[in-house]
C-alpha cells in the first residue's frame, strides 16, 4: 500500500457546464491517501457537482480524473466498476433502498461483489451495524423505521460494507441535530483512523470542519482552494473572510480549541 | 506463486506460533476462512500470534482473526498477539466488542395468518376508503355551494388551465381511438350481419352501442388514466412538498385551490370529449361501412336517423358529468392522502386511476338498470 500523503485521486484541469453556466473552469485538486478533505464553499459553487463528478456520476466537460493512480475516463467500464469497489458513497439522505431492512442494504454489495459464506457475511453485517455504532437490533428494521440519525448510521455501514478505501461523504450532518452531529464527527474520525480511510465530505458544517478535517478545499469562482483551517484564515479573500470569521466560524473554532 | 496470504503454525515449547502475514482482506477471504478453519482443526492449547508479515487488513481480515482468537479462548489456550503494527492492533481492537447475535431478518408471520390479516385489512381499507370518499364528496359539495354564492372566488386562471389540459389536449387521443373502435364495431358488427343478409343493420350496432355505450365509457376510462392520475400526482408531490400545509398556514382553502377547479374542469371537459368521441366513432363507422359494406355517407346517416333516437344520444351524454366527478374526485382525493416520500405518490396514483375506473364501470352498470326501468 502506498504511504499516507500520496494523492490518491488527482483532478488535473477540470471543467464542467450546465448549459452556458461554467460550474468548474481549469480545476485542479489532490486527495491525499488518509486525510480527511472537506469540500466548502457558496450555495451554487458546485460542490455536490464536483463530488459527483468525481464518483463519475456526471461527465466532465473537460480535465481528467485519476483515482489510484488510473485515469477514469479512458477505463474500460469492467475496470472501472474495480475501482467503483474500493470507494464507498454516503449520499445526502443516506439512499438506503426503502424496501430493504437495513441488514438487506447492507448485504446488497456483498452479494454483487463477493462470494462469501453466508455466515461470514452475516457476522460481518453485524459488525458494520456494530462499527457505526446503531443497535444490533436495528438489522431487522426497515428504514422508514429509522430516525434521521440513525438511517445515515445505516447507509454509512453499507457504504462501508466492501471496507472501502475512500469514502465519499455528502453533507453527512445535514438535519442532525448538534450533539447527533457531533457524534457522527466523532465517529467518522474514529473510523477513518482504525480502517485507515481517506475521506472526502462536502459540508456546511463549520463545527465539523473544526474539529475532524485535516484540510479545506474552498470552491471559489469556479476554481478551488485547499489548506488547512488555519491557513485558510490568513487568506483574504472576502468569502473565506466572511466563511471563517463571521460569528458561526470563530464560535466553532473557539469551541474547538477550547476542547 | 506466493500465496496472497498465509498463516504458518510452529511450535515454541508448549506454546504455538502463529504466523500470520500476507493481504487478509476482503479479495483473499475464501482462502482466510479456509486458513482460519485450519488452525481451529488443529486445536492447539496456547498460541502466540504473530501479525508481523502483514501487508494490510480489513474488517474481514480482522473479523476472521478475532473470531479464531476467541475460538481459541473458548477452547479453554490462551491466545497472545505478538507483534503487530499498531493500525493492524487498533482494528483488531475494535473487533474485541463481540456483536450480539441479534436475528438480521424480519420476524417470521406463518402464510395463512398473514393472509387472513390482508384480507381482513383490505376489507376494513376498503370500507374505510367508501366511507372516506362520500366524506369527501360531501365536502366538495359544501366548498361548491360556497363558491357558488360567491363566484368571484372561484379560480378562473387555474380552472382555465386545467380545461385546457384535460380537454383540448386529450382531443388527438380521444379521438383517434374513438375512430378506431368506430372502425373495428362497424367491421365486427357487419362480418356477423352478413350471414343473415342484414349487413346495413350494423349502422344500428355502431350508431347505438357508440352512443349509448361505448363513447361515453371510452372517454371516462382514458381522461381517468391520464387526468385523474394527473391530478393525484399533481396534488400528490405538492403534499410530500408540504406545500398543502404552506397553503394552510397562509390561509388558503385547499379545497377551493386545488381542487374545485380540477373538478370543474374534468365535469365540463368530460361531456365535450365525449360529444367529440362519439362523433369520431361515428365518422369511423361511416368509413368502414363505405369501404366494407359499400353503404355510402347519405344511406349511412339515413339508416343512422331512422333508427337511433336523439335519446340514445342524450343516455350517453347524461353519463358524461357524473363519471367526471368520480374521475375529479378520486383523483384529488387519493392526491391529498399521499403521506411519505415520493414511493407514495406513485402508490396513490396507480391506485387513483384503477378505483376511478373501476367505480366508473360500475356507475355505468347502474345507470344502465336505472335506465332500463325507465325504459329508454
Amino acid at each position: 500500500m502506498p504511504p499516507p500523503g500520496d494523492p490518491i485521486i488527482r483532478v488535473r484541469s477540470l471543467v464542467t457546464r450546465f448549459g452556458a453556466q461554467t460550474v468548474h473552469d481549469n480545476l485542479d485538486l489532490d486527495i491525499r491517501r488518509g486525510e480527511i478533505l472537506a469540500l466548502v464553499g457558496g450555495s451554487g459553487t458546485g460542490k455536490s457537482v464536483l463530488l459527483r463528478t468525481i464518483l463519475g456520476l456526471k461527465q466532465p466537460e473537460g480535465g481528467s480524473i485519476e483515482m489510484f493512480g488510473q485515469p477514469m475516463n479512458t477505463l474500460a467500464p469492467r475496470e472501472q466498476l474495480h475501482i467503483q469497489r474500493r470507494w464507498g458513497v454516503l449520499f445526502q439522505n443516506g439512499a438506503l433502498f426503502s424496501s430493504l431492512t437495513v441488514a438487506q442494504n447492507i448485504r446488497v454489495p456483498f452479494r454483487e461483489n463477493t462470494t462469501l459464506s453466508h455466515k461470514l457475511v452475516n457476522d460481518l453485517i453485524r459488525l458494520k451495524i456494530q462499527l457505526v455504532g446503531l443497535p444490533p437490533d436495528a438489522g431487522a428494521k426497515l428504514p422508514s423505521e429509522l430516525s434521521g440519525g440513525m438511517k445515515k448510521r445505516a447507509a454509512l455501514a453499507r457504504a462501508l460494507a466492501l471496507d472501502p478505501e475512500i469514502l465519499f461523504l455528502d453533507e453527512p450532518t445535514a438535519g442532525l441535530d448538534p450533539i447527533a452531529a457531533g457524534d457522527f464527527d466523532n465517529l467518522i474520525r474514529d473510523l477513518q483512523r482504525s480502517l485507515n480511510l481517506t475521506v472526502v465530505m462536502v459540508t456546511h458544517d463549520l463545527d465539523t470542519l473544526a474539529a475532524i478535517t485535516d484540510r479545506i478545499a474552498v470552491l471559489l469562482d469556479r476554481r478551488i482552494m485547499v489548506g488547512t483551517m488555519s491557513e485558510l484564515m490568513t487568506l483574504p479573500h472576502p468569502w473565506i473572510r466572511q466563511y471563517f470569521h463571521g460569528p458561526r466560524g470563530r464560535a466553532a473554532l473557539a469551541a474547538h480549541r477550547g476542547e | 506463486m506466493a500465496e496472497a496470504a498465509w498463516c504458518r503454525t510452529s511450535r515454541d515449547g508448549r506454546v504455538a506460533v502463529l504466523d500470520i502475514g500476507g493481504a487478509w482482506t476482503l479479495p483473499h477471504a475464501t482462502l482466510l476462512e479456509r486458513l482460519v478453519a485450519g488452525v481451529e482443526r488443529a486445536a492447539v492449547p496456547s498460541a502466540r500470534i504473530e501479525l508481523g508479515g502483514l501487508e494490510s487488513l480489513d474488517t474481514v481480515g480482522a473479523w476472521l482473526l478475532h473470531r479464531l482468537i476467541r475460538r481459541l479462548e473458548n477452547q479453554g489456550g490462551k491466545v497472545a498477539i505478538g507483534d503487530a503494527a499498531p493500525e493492524h492492533r487498533i482494528l483488531l481492537q475494535r473487533m474485541m466488542l463481540p456483536p450480539e447475535r441479534r436475528t438480521l431478518s424480519r420476524p417470521y408471520v406463518p402464510v395463512f395468518r398473514a393472509l387472513a390479516e390482508r384480507i381482513g385489512m383490505a376489507t376494513v381499507g376498503f370500507a374505510v376508503e367508501g366511507r372516506d370518499l362520500i366524506q369527501f364528496l360531501g365536502l366538495t359539495s359544501v366548498t361548491f355551494a360556497r363558491v357558488l354564492l360567491r363566484p368571484g372566488r372561484i379560480r378562473v386562471v387555474s380552472l382555465f388551465s386545467h380545461l385546457e389540459r384535460v380537454g383540448l389536449n386529450a382531443l388527438p387521443i380521444v379521438g383517434l381511438l374513438s375512430f378506431l373502435i368506430g372502425v373495428v364495431l362497424s367491421y365486427q358488427g357487419a362480418d356477423q350481419l352478413r350471414a343473415f343478409g342484414a349487413e346495413i343493420y350494423s349502422v344500428n350496432l355502431v350508431g347505438v352501442s357508440v352512443l349509448r355505450e361505448i363513447g361515453v365509457l371510452l372517454t371516462a376510462i382514458l381522461v381517468a388514466g391520464r387526468s385523474g392520475s394527473a391530478f393525484t400526482a399533481e396534488i400528490g408531490t405538492m403534499k410530500v412538498n408540504e406545500e398543502i400545509d404552506a397553503m394552510k398556514t397562509l390561509g388558503l382553502d385547499v379545497m377551493e385551490v386545488l381542487v374545485l377547479p380540477r373538478l370543474l374542469a374534468v365535469m365540463i371537459a368530460l361531456p365535450l370529449l365525449t360529444f367529440f368521441a362519439d362523433l369520431a366513432a361515428l365518422t369511423g363507422g361511416a368509413l368502414m361501412s363505405l369501404a366494407v359494406l359499400g353503404i355510402s355517407l347519405p344511406q349511412f346517416l339515413e339508416q343512422l336517423r331512422s333508427y337511433v333516437t336523439e335519446a340514445t344520444f342524450w343516455v350517453g351524454m347524461i353519463k358524461a358529468p357524473f363519471f367526471a366527478g368520480l374521475i375529479g374526485l378520486v383523483g384529488c382525493y387519493e392526491g391529498l392522502k399521499v403521506e411519505g416520500g415520493a414511493d407514495s405518490v406513485g402508490r396513490m396514483t396507480t391506485k387513483a386511476v384503477v378505483e376511478s375506473i373501476f367505480l366508473v364501470i360500475v356507475a355505468d352498470a347502474a345507470f344502465s338498470i336505472m335506465f332500463s326501468y325507465l325504459g329508454f
